[in-house]
């Protein structure tokens, strides 16, 4: 019976470690910025405290974004921003959560392109997507690097027609985070 | 020996289940922090008194206040709405930090100069486990009148050209929609009219914000005295307590206020101790506010 006991309690260290330590990975100081071009103004935002997970056995992956954290080189913009386009006060995150298309095995060093097709969630509207990048594994570090575009109308974000001319309808995002492997708690 | 294996082997379905979480979850987690509340007030100013909103560090802002005439005063064709007795004050405003903002400024009434200093003591939170319920700035000022004195025999010193106000600024933006601001104020002159009248008055400012769109807003400010109330000009009128109705209209970096109020000073001690319209017999006039932001700050500018 000691036995059996004990091999289960080996098994949950295990599990735990095993779970915790090698399958995860995390970046909590992720680069996400976005650009706005139009001929009367060019504006863009940039966070460096973006959090991001990828779970290298599943190849799912989720960034949380605090909107309040873009930062703009003018600060009546960021106001704007935050009050009168993306409200973050009532949807304080930006939320993408996916899972990558192709069968890679991310433990194994290399660059990889990769699809992943998941939920992209801005201003509370949530919106299918399939977003490409580029995945390097190298030196026990996951490096993710991506640009999309966002459409302001497909998360329901209604910009003035007094300032229509200067901030565009699509907007470019690039993403680029380092991940390391999540320490056990 | 049951109960351990039993316990056991839910520690190992724990582990398992754990590893199933959603990996958001804990991404939201780490995510909820308590952030500044923005936008309480658009304005440095709710009408003609201060918001608790300042400008941020190395933004300048450009003020051009304007109050016309009394409404009463002539049929409203014929110096259009009082157009033609408006009043000036041009200011600046400088963001030293994001949290302390100094500011000059110069009014056409009684040719007085202004300099000024807003603090944000603490600022009101939202989106964290435990929130600040509320926004508390200092602001100060000191006036220069510098119109000649009327009386050039007697001794006159510079000190009697100057007068004080301080004020608490309490805000707190209860929802998307409603800002409130209770500001108690105390005003020192340092040469008053008659002796009798007070060297201090006292009021308690109380404004507030109603959005409309998201780029409009209704705003509302009164300030009572809470001493000195039966004060008059040398020439009899009764001094009034100050009261002003005004529109915010932003348009990208500018802001646009638009108001009623009964009084032409566009600084503290003369709209809360020297308001003589009233409204109760239209002794009301029209103004407005423009101010402009612009930034200096090239250190944050991206590349």
């Amino acid at each position: 019976m000691k036995k059996i006991f004990l091999t289960l309690a080996a098994l949950s260290t295990l599990a735990l470690t095993n779970l915790s330590a090698q399958v995860l990975y995390k970046a909590s100081n992720a680069e996400v910025a976005f650009f706005s071009k139009t001929p009367l103004e060019n504006i863009d935002g940039k966070t460096n405290t973006a959090t991001t997970l990828l779970n290298v056995e599943t190849r799912e992956v989720a960034f949380v974004i605090q909107n309040i954290s873009f930062n703009f080189p003018n600060k009546l913009m960021q106001e704007h921003f935050n009050e009168k386009y993306m409200e973050s006060e009532k949807f304080p995150l930006s939320i993408f959560k996916g899972t990558i298309q192709e069968k890679i095995d991310l433990k194994v060093a290399g660059t990889y392109k990769v699809t992943v097709k998941g939920k992209l969630n801005i201003h509370g509207v949530e919106q299918e997507r399939t977003i490409t990048g580029t995945i390097t594994v190298a030196d026990g570090k996951i490096t993710v690097n991506s640009t999309f575009k966002v459409k302001n109308a497909d998360h329901k974000i209604e910009i003035p027609s007094l300032v229509a001319t200067k901030i565009a309808e699509e907007l470019d995002v690039t993403v680029n985070a380092v991940l390391v492997p999540k320490a056990a708690k | 020996m049951k109960k351990i294996l039993l316990l056991s082997s839910l520690i190992l379905l724990v582990n398992m289940a754990w590893a199933q979480d959603d990996l958001l979850d804990e991404l939201v987690l780490e995510n909820k922090k308590a952030t500044p509340v923005l936008a309480t007030f658009k304005g440095t100013r709710i009408i003609t008194g201060q918001s608790n909103e300042n400008i941020s560090k190395k933004h300048l802002n450009f003020l051009v206040l304007h109050r016309f005439g009394e409404l009463k005063d002539d049929a409203w064709y014929y110096s259009l709405l009082g157009f033609d007795n408006a009043t000036v004050r041009l200011a600046f405003d400088y963001g030293i930090t994001d949290k302390l903002m100094v500011g000059v400024g110069r009014s056409s009434v009684l040719k007085v100069y202004d300099m000024n200093i807003k603090y944000k003591i603490a600022q009101q939170t939202v989106g964290g486990k435990r929130n600040f319920p509320l926004a508390i700035s200092y602001y100060g000022n000191v006036a220069i009148d510098t119109k000649t004195f009327p009386d050039l025999t007697r001794n006159n010193y510079f000190t009697s050209r100057l007068s004080f106000c301080h004020q608490l600024i309490l805000a707190r933006k209860f929802n998307d929609k409603v800002s409130l601001q209770i500001t108690p104020t105390v005003v020192h002159r340092n040469l008053v009219e008659k002796k009798s009248t007070p060297n201090d008055i006292f009021a308690l400012g109380l404004g507030g914000s109603f959005k409309i769109t998201r780029s409009t807003r209704l705003n509302i400010e009164y300030y009572p005295r809470l001493n000195g109330t039966d004060e008059k000009t040398k020439s009899g009128v009764a001094y009034t307590d100050y009261l002003g109705i005004g529109f915010d209209i932003e348009t990208g970096g500018h802001v646009f206020q638009l108001m009623f109020s009964n009084s032409t000073y566009m600084y503290e001690q003369g709209f809360i101790t020297q308001t003589t319209g009233k409204w109760s017999d239209f002794g009301v006039r029209l103004g407005f506010n423009l101010s402009r932001t612009f930034s200096f700050d090239n250190e944050t500018k991206h590349k």
